[in-house]
C-alpha cells in the first residue's frame, strides 16, 4: 500500500515534467508561429521582417522532433500500460497520441508542399496532439493504483 | 524496456551489464554537463543573466526569445528521458528507501523548477537565476548519486 502510493506519487510528478514540457512546446509555437492561420502561414512562407521557414529548417527542426516525439509517447503509453485497467481506452488515447504526434512533426510539410491554406493542418494537429496527452496524462494520474507489470 | 520490468536487475547477465554500460554512457554525460553549461551560460547566476539578457561593457549580445526557449525545451526533455529512466531504475533497487524516497521524486521535480526559474529570467526577474543556477547543481549533484548507486549495484560482485 505504501508503495503503490509512492508510485503514485512519482507518476503524478512525472505527469507533471511532461506537462511542463508541453507548455514550453506550445511557448515555443507561439514564439515561432503564433496563433492564428495567417501567422502560421508567414511562419513558413516569411513576411514582413519574417524570414521562410524553408525545407532545410523544416529538416532540422522535423528530424529531432521525429526521435523525441516518438520516445516522448512511448514512454507516456508505457506509463498507461502501468496504471490503466480498461486496456482498449489505454490503446485508443496511446494510438492517438502517436499518430497525432507524427502528424504534427510532418504537418510543417504539408503546408509548405500545398501552400499557405493548409496552415489550419499545422494548427489541427497541434490540438489533437494536445488533447491527446492530456487525456494520457489525466489517465495516469487518476488510476485507482499503478500496478506492477 | 523489458530490463526495468525486472525485479532483479542483477539476475540476467545481459540486462546486468546492458544497464551498466549505458550508466557508464550516461557518467561520461554528466562529467560533460557542468563543462557544457559553462560553455553556454556560465556557471554562476552573474553569468547566467548575462548570457540571456547580455552585457554591452562586455560584448556579450543577450540570447533571442526563440533561441532561449529552444534550449529550455531540448533540456527538459533530456532531462526528463533521465528521470524515467532512473526513477524506473531506483524503485527496482534494494536501497535505503530514504535515499529512493528523496532523489526520485528530486529528479522529476527539479527539472520543473529549473525551467520555471529559467522562464522567469528570461522575463526579467533577476532573482530567478539564482534559484535557476541552484536547481541546476541540485538536480546534477542528485543525476550523479542516482547513477554512482545504481553503477555500485551493478559492479559488485557475485550473481544476484
Amino acid at each position: 500500500m505504501k508503495r503503490a502510493r509512492e508510485l503514485r506519487h512519482l507518476l503524478l510528478f512525472w505527469c507533471l515534467l511532461a506537462t511542463t514540457q508541453m507548455f514550453t512546446a506550445l511557448w515555443l509555437f507561439s514564439l515561432r508561429y503564433g496563433w492564428t492561420l495567417e501567422t502560421i502561414a508567414r511562419g513558413h512562407f516569411g513576411g514582413e521582417n519574417q524570414a521562410e521557414l524553408g525545407w532545410t529548417t523544416w529538416g532540422e527542426i522535423a528530424t529531432p522532433h521525429l526521435f523525441a516525439i516518438g520516445t516522448f509517447c512511448f514512454v507516456l503509453a508505457h506509463l498507461l500500460a502501468f496504471v490503466a485497467a480498461k486496456g482498449k481506452q489505454s490503446l485508443i488515447i496511446a494510438l492517438s497520441l502517436v499518430i497525432s504526434g507524427l502528424a504534427h512533426t510532418l504537418s510543417g510539410s504539408i503546408v509548405l508542399q500545398f501552400g499557405p491554406g493548409f496552415a489550419w493542418v499545422k494548427l489541427g494537429t497541434l490540438i489533437w496532439f494536445e488533447i491527446s496527452f492530456a487525456l494520457a496524462a489525466w489517465r495516469i494520474i487518476s488510476a485507482p493504483q499503478p500496478r506492477e507489470i | 524496456m523489458h530490463f526495468l520490468i525486472h525485479r532483479n536487475l542483477r539476475a540476467s547477465p545481459v540486462i546486468r551489464w546492458t544497464l551498466a554500460a549505458y550508466t557508464f554512457g550516461l557518467a561520461l554525460f554528466l562529467s560533460f554537463r557542468p563543462w557544457l553549461e559553462n560553455l553556454r551560460t556560465g556557471i554562476t547566476p552573474a553569468e547566467y543573466w548575462r548570457a540571456v539578457h547580455g552585457d554591452p561593457k562586455m560584448f556579450v549580445l543577450p540570447t533571442s526569445a526563440i533561441d532561449f526557449v529552444s534550449r529550455i525545451h531540448v533540456d527538459l526533455f533530456i532531462d526528463s528521458l533521465l528521470a524515467i529512466v532512473l526513477v524506473a531504475v531506483l524503485i527496482r533497487l534494494p536501497v535505503a528507501p530514504l535515499f529512493r524516497r528523496i532523489t526520485a521524486p528530486t529528479l522529476l521535480i527539479l527539472p520543473v523548477v529549473l525551467t520555471v526559474a529559467a522562464s522567469l529570467v528570461l522575463q526579467g526577474f533577476a532573482w530567478a537565476t539564482i534559484v535557476r543556477v541552484a536547481a541546476f547543481w541540485l538536480l546534477w549533484a542528485a543525476h550523479c548519486l542516482v547513477a554512482g548507486r545504481v553503477l555500485i549495484y551493478l559492479l559488485r560482485p557475485g550473481q544476484t
